[in-house]
């Protein structure tokens, strides 16, 4: 069994869209990448990860299509718009300068 | 408004999400399941251990509603808003687009309550179906007229087809109350008038027997239902009250069952009997004049009997009737209590209801095409602005 680790609250969205620049991927595909490249540490509930997706597409910055899956069984494949790319560009940069701000506060004070 | 904005309109529906988003559940609910039963468990046991994981559905279905639910809100204020303002810079196209739609729809609404009144629903009488309304044709004289009083007493006596028959007449009424006078429908019916529909009474009772004496009738009184709450505040005991009714003492002696009126298209505020005709106004001689115009009757049918077989009976019995000054016999013909719904019945009030609702519908039509022109004049005025 994995170990749960809570993600930074705003971070999801981050993570998927990361996830989805690799190309075209349904919902358990999303949540088993994560998981591998966490090394088992996040374990995305699927509580958060459908609404995730749903925000996504509200915004405009995913997809999805139905198409076959490797089980021959048809999944919802999500897929990274351009307005995606950009946002995703965007919000590497604001976590690299929020992580960076935050080390800079642990030490210095 | 934006490109963008014209891109997130396609947006599901609340049905297709939550369709689509139970198939992805079930996609995901599936892929564990294999996880597990790659793990070593059994299919059972995967299938469980998957169900369990993926928690409650409802709840992802609920959040996943959410993340939606904004902006289908903020884009019904949106056209909500651009409707407002687009109406508001032209207030004269509004007042024509609203007065005509309004037209359309009011003509519309009005005719088909009517139509739904007097031949869809079905009337709140005992058995309605055995109950035929009689319409009277004599020679060139006009058709579909009732026939006399003294007529109608020798028909009923002599009927067989018919368990019951009642006639009725309108007649103008001025009551007195209290304070209070006023001017009233009245219709002056005989004595069995409500024993033959049957709706009962919510206080007292129908006419008594003396209401069919024709020198002396009974001075009784049965108020309508909607007068009885309006006019006398509804009194529970009304019963035994005296009320001056065209100058005469009257005894209310009930109040009839809620809704019924009658044959239509008469709405009286006050049923009385018959006879009372005759000393409202002496000089018509209706009740005891064979040659006097013209009682409305209803028949009750007995079990088995058709409406032809007893408009001939009656046809026969009629041409029997022969007073001196009676002349030609009457022929007969029953239609149901509403006749728009009865194909033999008098198919010119049939087709001139549907001439209306053609009319109507036109009027419709003309008041959206009208609006549609005007939407798009507006159109290509602000377009090329």
């Amino acid at each position: 069994m994995p170990a749960q680790t809570d993600i930074l609250p705003g971070t999801l969205d981050l993570l998927i869209l990361k996830v989805l620049s690799r190309g075209a991927l349904h919902g358990y595909g999303i949540a088993q990448r994560l998981l591998e490249a966490s090394d088992n540490a996040l374990a995305v509930g699927e509580g958060s990860l459908y609404p995730a997706l749903q925000r996504l597409l509200v915004n405009g910055w995913a997809k999805a299509q139905w198409a076959q899956s490797d089980t021959g069984r048809r999944a919802r494949f999500y897929e990274l718009t351009a307005a995606g790319k950009k946002r995703l560009e965007q919000e590497e940069r604001d976590f690299d300068r929020m992580v960076a701000t935050i080390r800079l506060v642990l030490k210095t004070v | 408004m934006n490109w963008r904005n014209l891109v997130h309109r396609v947006k599901p529906s609340p049905k297709r999400l939550d369709a689509d988003l139970e198939e992805e559940l079930a996609f995901h609910l599936d892929m564990k399941q294999r996880e597990y039963e790659r793990d070593g468990l059994t299919r059972e046991d995967a299938l469980a251990a998957a169900r369990r994981s993926l928690g409650n559905r409802t709840l992802v279905h609920e959040d996943a509603r959410d993340a939606w639910r904004f902006t289908w809100l903020s884009d019904m204020a949106q056209d909500l808003r651009y409707g407002t303002r687009t109406l508001a810079a032209q207030p004269g196209f509004a007042l024509a687009a609203i007065l005509a739609l309004t037209v359309g729809i009011g003509i519309n609404g009005i005719l088909f309550s009517v139509y739904n009144a007097l031949a869809l629903a079905p009337w709140a009488v005992r058995e309605p179906s055995t109950l035929a309304q009689v319409c009277a044709e004599r020679g060139r004289e006009g058709r579909w007229m009732g026939i006399s009083w003294p007529e109608f007493r020798y028909i009923r006596e002599n009927s067989q087809s018919a368990s019951d028959m009642a006639a009725w007449d309108v007649v103008r009424l001025r009551i007195t109350y209290g304070e209070s006078a006023w001017k009233a429908n009245g219709v002056a019916a005989s004595e069995n008038f409500f024993d033959m529909f049957g709706t009962g009474f919510v206080q007292g009772r129908g006419f008594s027997a003396g209401a069919a004496d024709i020198v002396h009738p009974a001075p009784e009184l049965i108020l309508q239902h909607d007068v009885w709450r309006s006019r006398f505040g509804g009194d529970p005991a009304i019963v035994g009250k005296s009320i001056n009714v065209n100058g005469h003492l009257f005894e209310v002696v009930g109040v009839a069952a809620a809704g019924f009126s009658g044959p239509a298209p008469i709405f009286p505020d006050a049923w009385l009997p018959a006879p009372w005709l005759d000393i409202f106004n002496p000089d018509l001689h209706m009740v005891d004049n064979a040659n006097s115009c013209c009682a409305q009757v209803m028949v009750r049918l007995k079990p088995g009997a058709s409406r032809e077989s007893a408009a001939a009976e009656l046809t026969a019995i009629s041409s029997h009737f022969e007073p001196a000054s009676h002349g030609e016999p009457h022929r007969f013909l029953l239609t149901r209590p509403s006749f728009l719904v009865e194909s033999s019945g008098p198919k010119a009030m049939k087709s001139g209801f549907a001439i209306l609702f053609g009319a109507a519908l036109l009027i419709l039509l003309l008041a959206c095409a009208n609006v549609a022109k005007a939407l798009k004049t507006v159109f290509i005025n602000s377009a090329c602005a």
